[in-house]
């Protein structure tokens, strides 16, 4: 990380650099490297996650979670987590596929602090538990409101309501 | 023995419409003076210049519903605002306007006036804690240890002057400024007085018991209608009250500037002079934080007062050659 | 304290509500304070009070009938959003915007984001206690509403740009009135900061209040002028800039304590930056067309793709995962102000009543993007 008051300018993204690193860090973990638009993915297995956003954030310095979120694909989840190196410039985008039914990954409050509300969200829109997170309650939604309405499963004209014209 | 009472009832009829008129104007005029230093207009629809804003305020408050919160605690909710309106009365009463226009002409006004105005706390503590409301709770206990605070600069600013006069009448202390207003030799006491009136009045920079934007509105968070409009008018008495003490300790009172008016309205001027400095005050400056304020009353103004007294006393010793 | 007076009183820990129905709280937000007298322990915030479910409604509307939507997150700076929006779809579907286009979109997004440091300005002076500079800096905030008016159509939620450029191009009479404000209004600045920033009273109510560290700045999230003033000197405009940003020249502050007073100076001194980037961008404003040649029906090839941009109050992010049709299958919005919120625990612990509402007032968040 630069000084106090230094000015972060043009930071370009060095891809090989961070594709060299990655393979050097993650020895031992089954991991997929896609491309799209410019960003780089990684997509991991559900096992080898917290391990491998931890190696990301102690060895590269990955300290900033930008987004933490997930996608509903029917018969699956995804879940994405957005992250950014102030010292490299390095972005990443990390993936992970849960199951549709039961849910469930390691929290990353531990790595970052900035997951609580996130966590807690995704909890509240799609039902992913998150195992060792502080305080798992609802954060947008009201008491007694059980559902999960990002989920696919959950459409707008089952409550009666219209949606719009695609 | 008939004609005395009645005197006196038609000094207290006198007294009484002249204190609600300034008022009126006084809440009008607050409203205007800070508009226009926003660089706004203030009320101007209800009668020209807007001049019967504060009538039509005073009646729509009359006829609003009184509603008293469940959980108050009886008989101390109620009686609050009627005390802090007794105690601005009271003290406004012993404020002569001219040699012969007083109502009470007393050898301890000054201390009367000083001892009556610090009763209003103890109807704010009233209201705050019988609210059954956190945010009054808050307030009331706030202004105590604000009161507190500043009342014993406030009082002791004035003891250069009553050293310099010889007499807490206030009619005395007017009578002694006819070639001099206290206002030049006693400066450094008439800055701590006018800092301590306006914690007195709990005006900013000084208003954390009513900061709006923390507590809501302090203290008076739970009243409506007439009893809001009698804490209302009671802050404004107060205001008056304050000013024309000023005026009549430190700018000479009814004495007339150059100008021969009769002494009351130049009494009336010059406090209102000191009220438009108030309300300049008033709309310029943030407010202070509670220990900090606390901080101001007790570690700056006090030992400032007492500097103040010590050094009236020792140039009046040299002035009237010594120890006798 | 050499000796603890309430040792032997019992004492109990009051909790207050600052409820979603307050005067300081910007918006319809509620926290419950724990209260040991007058200093807190700890709190407790709540949210949700305007969640919309926008991003469920994303799956049912096509990309462009979403960007009135997209408006109404933050309604004070409704062109900050929109420029994400339209800048990612051009990414995904690799449209070139006209300069024209490009120098509007700045001008038009700096000033609303002197527009929203305005609020932020007279706010925090309502806060601390001084009536004035809120009227102030609402009267310079009409002159901007009025620019906004003469090129959008409407002073609040714009709708005005579109995939590959503006709706509309700019009206005459429009760099006539931007000329004017520009050289009014730096003088004016200098006088409202008499007011606020050069004042005894203010500076003792904020210098020290309210720290946050870097690290924990970082580590929770936050950006914008929250972590600048916290020492890091991170804005997405120079970093990563995007929409024509590194041709203006303009300096990014930054404080080092990372108390309230820092962050108050860096936005005061951001609006004069902006007004630094609006002058260049009006003296160089190219001819050309306001919008480029773009498909009536936006169907973006599949893929997904996150990009930000920098909001008025931090880093504003859209996810994007698009399956080939005209419909978004899954939009996120990461708002700035849910992340800075994240850090309203920490800052405030240790302080007392009227130091909660000046360090709320200073993350400066909007509730439309906390809740979504």
């Amino acid at each position: 990380m630069l000084k106090p008051g230094e000015l972060y300018l043009n930071r370009k993204f060095d891809r090989d650099d961070l594709l060299k690193k990655i393979e050097l860090s993650l020895k031992g973990i089954e991991y997929d490297i896609q491309e799209n638009f410019g960003d780089v993915f990684l997509v991991i297995g559900r096992e080898g996650l917290f391990k491998a956003l931890s190696i990301l954030k102690e060895k590269l310095d990955f300290n900033y979670l930008k987004c933490l979120t997930a996608a509903d694909y029917v018969g699956y989840l995804e879940i994405i987590y957005c992250i950014y190196s102030f010292s490299n410039a390095y972005s990443l985008i990390v993936k992970a596929k849960l199951d549709a039914d039961n849910p469930e990954v390691r929290s990353v409050f531990s790595l970052w602090q900035g997951a609580d509300w996130h966590e807690r969200e995704a909890c509240d829109l799609f039902g992913i538990k998150f195992i060792g997170h502080p305080d798992l309650k609802k954060l947008v939604l009201w008491d007694g409101f059980d559902e999960h309405p990002l989920r696919k499963s959950f459409t707008l004209e089952l409550r009666g309501e219209e949606g719009g014209d695609a | 023995m008939i004609v005395e009472i009645l005197i006196m009832l038609l000094k207290l009829v006198v007294a009484i419409a002249f204190i609600m008129l300034s008022a009126l104007i006084l809440i009008l005029m607050l409203r205007k003076v800070m508009g226009h230093m926003q660089s706004r207009v203030g009320p101007n629809r209800v009668g020209p210049f807007g001049i019967l804003q504060t009538v039509a305020d005073a009646s729509k408050l009359l006829f609003k519903e009184d509603i008293i919160p469940a959980g108050v605690d009886g008989w101390a909710w109620r009686i609050a605002p009627s005390v802090v309106l007794m105690a601005s009365m009271a003290s406004f009463s012993f404020i002569p306007f001219s040699k012969s226009l007083t109502m009470v002409n007393s050898n301890i006004s000054l201390f009367f006036i000083f001892a009556m105005s610090s009763m209003t706390s103890v109807g704010i503590i009233m209201a705050g804690w019988s609210s059954n409301n956190k945010y009054s709770l808050i307030g009331g206990l706030r202004n105590a240890a604000q009161i507190i605070s500043y009342e014993v600069p406030l009082v002791l600013s004035t003891i250069g002057v009553v050293m310099m006069t010889g007499s807490l009448n206030l009619v005395d202390i007017v009578e002694k400024q006819k070639h001099l207003f206290n206002i030049f030799p006693q400066f450094l006491g008439f800055l701590i007085f006018m800092t301590a009136a306006l914690a007195e009045l709990n005006h900013t920079p000084f208003d954390i018991s009513e900061a709006e934007s923390e507590l809501v509105s302090g203290f008076n968070t739970e009243y409506s209608a007439m009893r809001f409009a009698m804490f209302f008018l009671a802050e404004f008495f107060n205001v008056f009250v304050v000013a024309a003490l000023g005026a009549i300790v430190f700018l000479g009172g009814w004495n007339p500037i150059f100008i021969p008016l009769p002494g009351f309205v130049w009494l009336i001027i010059k406090s209102y002079i000191l009220i438009f400095v108030i309300m300049w005050i008033r709309s310029t400056f943030p407010r202070f934080r509670a220990d900090q304020l606390l901080n101001i009353g007790w570690k700056l103004l006090l030992p400032a007062s007492l500097v103040n007294i010590f050094g009236t006393g020792i140039v009046l010793l040299i002035i009237n050659g010594g120890l006798s | 304290m050499p000796f603890d007076l309430t040792k032997d009183i019992d004492t109990e820990i009051m909790e207050i509500n600052f409820g979603p129905h307050h005067p300081s709280t910007h918006g319809v937000f509620r926290f419950v304070a724990k209260l040991d007298g007058e200093v807190v322990v700890d709190i407790e915030p709540y949210i949700g009070y305007l969640h919309s479910g926008i991003e469920k409604i994303a799956e049912t509307r096509r990309y462009f009938q979403f960007i009135p939507l997209v408006d109404r997150l933050d309604y004070t700076a409704s062109l900050t959003y929109e420029l994400c929006l339209c800048l990612l779809l051009e990414k995904m579907m690799e449209i070139e915007v006209p300069e024209r286009a490009q120098y509007i979109r700045v001008m038009l997004t700096e000033l609303q984001r002197i527009a929203t440091h305005l609020i932020f300005f007279g706010t925090t002076g309502l806060e601390a206690g001084a009536y004035t500079p809120f009227l102030y800096s609402f009267r310079e905030r009409e002159v901007i509403l009025r620019l906004v008016e003469m090129a959008c159509g409407s002073r609040m939620t714009t709708n005005y740009f579109r995939v590959g450029g503006c709706k509309w191009d700019i009206p005459e009479g429009f760099d006539d009135l931007c000329y004017k404000f520009i050289k009014k209004f730096p003088k004016r600045l200098d006088e409202y900061e008499w007011l606020l920033s050069g004042n005894e009273i203010f500076r003792d109510r904020t210098i020290g209040v309210g720290r946050l560290d870097a690290d924990l700045a970082i580590s929770l999230g936050v950006s914008g002028p929250t972590l600048r003033g916290s020492g890091v000197r991170f804005d997405i405009r120079k970093a990563e800039p995007y929409s024509g940003y590194d041709r203006f020249d303009f300096d990014v502050p930054y404080g080092l304590n990372g108390d309230v007073y820092d962050r108050f100076m860096v936005r005061v001194k951001e609006m004069r930056q902006s007004l630094r980037i609006i002058e260049q961008a009006l003296d160089g404003l190219p001819g050309g067309d306001h919008i480029a040649k773009a498909p009536k029906v936006l169907k973006p090839p599949p893929g997904e793709i996150y990009y930000r941009n920098e909001g008025t109050r931090g880093e504003i992010g859209f996810y994007i995962v698009s399956d080939g049709s005209t419909v978004p299958y899954r939009l996120k919005i990461r708002g700035p102000s849910f992340s800075n919120l994240m850090s309203l625990r920490h800052m405030m612990v240790g302080h007392s009543i009227p130091d909660i509402v000046l360090i709320f007032g200073s993350i400066d968040i909007c509730v439309g993007e906390v809740d979504r």
